[in-house]
């Protein structure tokens, strides 16, 4: 079942890489829509069907050296897989008015889905480790491919920063692999014998080097700065797919890997990553205040609301002073966080990609008034920055809520600064919605459009079309359901945050 | 089930009806009065049979709607006043207007006040709470295109969003206290310290919401929405919740054992300064709102020194009040009388449009004495001084932070490849020249040997056999030299 998920884009993709690139574009566009329709109906089906604990496992021994095929997913996975599976839907979608050599865009998003959702079933270090690794290699070429401005600089500093980032990632693996007994790279076998334990120095480096690893993906200050360049000149798609799923991996690293196998050394280190985490939420909040680029302010925002989420693990390694339910609140609360950003960011990036499309800029300054043109544009833009700013009724809240209240207990001044972090969210999203949708319409001239009289340019700034509003609204809607009815979301992921304290209070 | 209708008629029927767009138009007015109706029924309904209703949320703690005394009042006012509003707006607005999203808000708002003052634990309070002021936002901020208007909205919400931050310290204080279930009767039972957070934190939110001191100006900004919104937000909703939520954990306030006078001199401050602001306006609307400040200062006063129900008929009779005066007050504007003198001070004839206005008017007239402090009209510059000590440093924060991640941070971590690629061209220069050249040197040292060993090759005989003669003549001296 999980195998048929994962490389299903995969062999899909195989299968249209031999129809020769000069056949209707349109073929590659709607077979992607039907493969990823198709992936996330067999994620319903496995959410639907999903017993609890460690499910549809599938385990191969692949080389004598203690890598093997492992792939299972629990309440910290299933929903991150969900979440991937119906953001590349959207991406299809919205793909729908790609004319730019989409052969090849559409092999390589669906290669790209297929180690996106690998990874987060993955059991094994290695085979996490190599997913890790080829997500960096596929979102490289989508940005240098397919982005504008300096979209080739970017790509590789983006390469370079994550690739040295996954090599210490690499070391940390090596580490754990030779400190158990017998050798193993498996996962489940780790974080049951968690062999570092009382290693002391050992166990420090390294999670050191498996956190730089992650902290780097994640990423949080002071590892970010690869990430504005690489969002600002990437494609519309290419940065939902890169906020909402490859960052994720950074966390999910964080509560798959660094916490259960390394129990001991998190909890004697939990406090260096509550500190790294309240610096990610102030820092990013304020320097996306000052931005004036959409795109590079929704960039920022993700350092800040990434910085939640190391708060609440952060929190979570803390056992003197809190109890268990606060614990597990704060876990619960950093995973719904993952989710809810993936869905909130991503549709934040596709609407910047419609402001890319009609008038090929992304500075604030140079529009206003955008709500008179563009009703359902400015409406969806709205939810999506009133959901980012953790306003209840969205799944923001139901994040941040869980994050801070579970929090306080352990780290009760880190989280009283964190709190500060959605007051400053607020302000720069009204500030944003202010200066684009609000006032008198302003609109830049597209680039190489002769200029017109402003009378007829009132009529330039087109709505969303039809694939725009079928890929974001969908998204809009799932952060609503997941705000006002979050059990069935937060029913999955509990059990597994309550078995996660458990196993880093050993 | 019928308190899961009481608020999930008015926020349905809003979500619709801001979703729509401008197709509803011209039915959305209708359709207001009429959700506005079904829920005053459902309301009246709920006082009677005291429902009560709990769905799973989070992790031991469930969302549990219920109506108790307090609340029976409350639910009743609200919908009462909004059913009066929304009758009044259906007027206020001409054909070409948003109508469908004002009601659709308008009804978001009321549903949010009503879970508001329903709620029975910490988070489904904070959700109404929070929905409450983002609805607010889109109200004030309604004719979107006058920057000044969003201007105002923003002060608005920025400011109550600031206090609610704690009430989001609380809901951690109340965990973190010993009460899992986050319920309001059992916040008293909190351990310390974080019995103290869990008041301060609900103080602050509480003060900010219902604009008391020092948080009164976005009371006067909020002022820039349409007459109708702010005689909801004046009324019933809004600045009532703050005062609301202090007579509800009025217990917690008691077991504190500070919090009570606090709030109680908080409350009577208010009431005094915001009070002599009012007086000092010139602005009609401004002086309504700045009365309104002054008025919940009462409430707030009542919930201090623990007279609940003092304070709860104070809220009822101010909510009956001001939703009268705003839209008399509006009316006036619209008929051209733009108010820059208050009504004492302007002709006495002066034909307000409904017998209710001009009641409620009365009663103020009586009480205010018409002394134009100028010192007083500006809010006591509580505005100015948050834009000094908050507002700016933060804005000069972010810019000081974001020139140091763009010049300082990223910098020099693209100072490491650059250091990398200078190293690379260094040692091509240097070391590269180097081992080049040393290999040349071996080639031509070859060479020159090459040439060498062709001198000696004359091809003439006699110099072969000197040639010989002089080599074993030096293996002799070798055999001679080595024995």
């Amino acid at each position: 079942m999980l195998s048929l998920i994962v490389f299903l884009p995969l062999a899909a993709a195989v299968v249209l890489a031999a129809i020769p690139g000069t056949v209707a574009p349109r073929l590659f566009l709607w077979s992607w829509i039907a493969v990823a329709a198709v992936d996330v109906a067999l994620v319903v089906v496995a959410w639907i069907g999903y017993p609890g604990g460690l499910a549809y496992e599938e385990k191969l021994r692949w080389t004598s050296a203690g890598v093997g095929y492992h792939v299972a997913v629990d309440g910290l996975s299933l929903p991150l897989v969900a979440m991937t599976s119906v953001l590349f839907l959207a991406c299809a979608i919205y793909s729908l008015r790609q004319t730019q050599r989409v052969k090849s865009f559409v092999l390589l998003f669906l290669f790209l889905q297929t180690v996106s959702v690998g990874l987060f079933v993955a059991l094994d270090l290695i085979l996490f480790f190599v997913y890790f690794d080829l997500s960096i290699v596929g979102m490289y070429f989508v940005i240098a491919g397919w982005g504008h401005g300096q979209a080739r600089r970017a790509a590789l500093t983006f390469f370079l920063y994550t690739f040295v980032g996954s090599l210490a990632l690499l070391l940390g693996f090596i580490g754990l692999y030779l400190a158990a007994n017998p050798h193993t790279f498996d996962i489940v076998e780790l974080a049951r014998s968690h062999p570092l334990t009382g290693r002391g120095a050992y166990g420090g480096l390294v999670l050191l080097a498996v956190g730089i690893g992650f902290a780097v993906k994640t990423p949080t200050v002071p590892f970010h700065t690869w990430l504005p360049p690489a969002h600002t000149d990437a494609p519309a798609t290419g940065s939902a797919i890169l906020a909402g799923v490859l960052l994720k991996m950074g966390t999910y690293g964080f509560v798959r890997i660094a916490m259960p196998l390394l129990p001991d050394t998190w909890r004697a280190y939990a406090p260096v990553v509550v500190v790294v985490g309240v610096v990610s939420v102030l820092y990013g909040a304020l320097v996306a205040l000052a931005q004036e680029d959409f795109k590079r302010m929704v960039a920022y925002t993700s350092v800040n609301h990434m910085g939640y989420i190391l708060l609440a693990v952060g929190a979570a390694g803390l056992v003197a002073g809190s109890d268990a339910q606060a614990r597990a609140l704060a876990v619960t609360g950093a995973v719904t966080q993952m989710v809810s950003h993936g869905l909130i960011t991503a549709a934040l990036f596709l609407l910047a990609g419609v402001l890319w499309d009609r008038s090929g800029s992304y500075d604030m300054g140079s529009y206003s008034g955008l709500a008179g043109p563009a009703p359902v544009f400015a409406g969806a833009t709205g939810l999506a920055a009133f959901s980012s700013l953790g306003l209840p009724g969205f799944s923001g809240f139901i994040a941040e809520f869980q994050i801070f209240t579970g929090s306080l207990a352990s780290a009760t001044v880190a989280t009283a600064l964190a709190v500060l972090g959605i007051l400053i969210t607020a302000g720069l999203f009204l500030r944003a919605l202010q200066r684009l949708l609000l006032g008198p319409l302003r609109i830049p001239d597209a680039p190489g459009a002769a200029r017109r009289p402003s009378r007829q340019s009132d009529h330039r700034f087109a709505d969303l079309r039809r694939s725009e509003a079928a890929s974001i609204l969908p998204l809009l809607a799932l952060v609503v359901v997941i705000g006002v009815l979050p059990r069935f979301l937060l029913d999955i992921i509990e059990p597994a945050s309550t078995t996660l304290i458990n196993l880093v209070s050993r | 089930m019928l308190a899961w209708l009481l608020v999930g008629v008015p926020l349905g029927a809003g979500a619709l009806l801001a979703c729509a767009g401008r197709r509803a138009d011209r039915a959305a007015p209708a359709l207001g009065v009429f959700a506005a109706t079904v829920t005053l029924a459902l309301a009246i309904a709920a006082a009677l049979r005291r429902p009560e209703a709990t769905a799973p949320l989070l992790a031991g703690i469930d969302a549990r709607l219920a109506v108790d005394g307090l609340s029976a009042i409350l639910v009743v006012t609200v919908a009462a006043v909004t059913l009066a509003v929304l009758l009044f707006a259906s007027g206020e607005f001409g054909q070409g207007e948003a109508r469908s999203r004002f009601t659709g808000l308008m009804l978001l708002f009321v549903g949010a006040m009503l879970v508001t003052v329903t709620a029975t634990g910490l988070v489904l309070l904070l959700m109404g709470w929070e929905v409450m002021g983002a609805t607010s936002w889109a109200l004030i901020a309604f004719w979107w295109r006058e920057p000044q208007r969003v201007r105002a909205a923003n002060v608005a919400f920025l400011t109550t969003r600031g206090a609610d931050l704690g009430l989001y310290l609380a809901a951690g204080a109340a965990l973190a206290g010993g009460v899992g279930s986050l319920t309001l009767a059992g916040l008293p039972r909190a351990t310390q310290p974080w019995l103290a957070l869990l008041t301060a934190g609900i103080v602050l939110a509480a003060v900010g919401k219902s604009a008391q001191l020092p948080l009164s100006f976005w009371l006067s900004r909020a002022m820039a929405g349409p007459s109708s919104v702010s005689a909801l937000l004046h009324s019933a909703t809004m600045v009532a919740a703050g005062a609301y939520l202090l007579l509800r954990v009025q217990p917690l306030l008691a077991a504190s054992g500070w919090a009570a006078p606090l709030v109680a001199w908080v409350g009577a401050a208010t009431a005094v300064a915001l009070g002599l602001v009012a007086v000092a306006q010139t602005d009609l609307k401004q002086l309504l709102a700045a009365s309104t400040s002054a008025q919940v200062g009462f409430m707030v006063l009542a919930a201090g020194a623990g007279g609940v129900a003092a304070g709860t008929s104070q809220l009822v009779a101010h909510a009956a009040t001001k939703s009268a005066l705003f839209p008399a007050a509006g009316a006036r504007r619209h008929r051209g009388w733009e108010s820059s003198r208050h009504p004492r001070c302007s002709p006495s004839s002066l034909p307000l449009p409904r017998g209710g206005g001009v009641v409620a008017r009365y009663r103020y007239r009586c009480l205010l004495p018409c002394a134009g402090r100028r010192a007083l009209g500006e809010w006591l510059h509580l505005e100015r001084a948050a834009q000094l000590l908050v507002v700016r440093p933060t804005m000069a924060l972010a810019r000081g932070l974001a020139a140091f991640d763009d010049r300082v941070l990223h910098r020099a971590v693209m100072a490491v490849p650059a250091m990398g690629l200078w190293l690379a061209r260094r040692s091509d220069r240097r070391a590269e020249v180097g081992v080049d050249g040393a290999v040349r040197a071996v080639v031509a040292g070859a060479r020159r040997l090459g040439v060498l060993a062709r001198r000696p090759q004359t091809g003439q005989l006699h110099q072969y056999y000197a040639q010989a003669a002089v080599a074993l003549f030096v293996l002799a001296l070798l055999t001679v030299w080595l024995r």
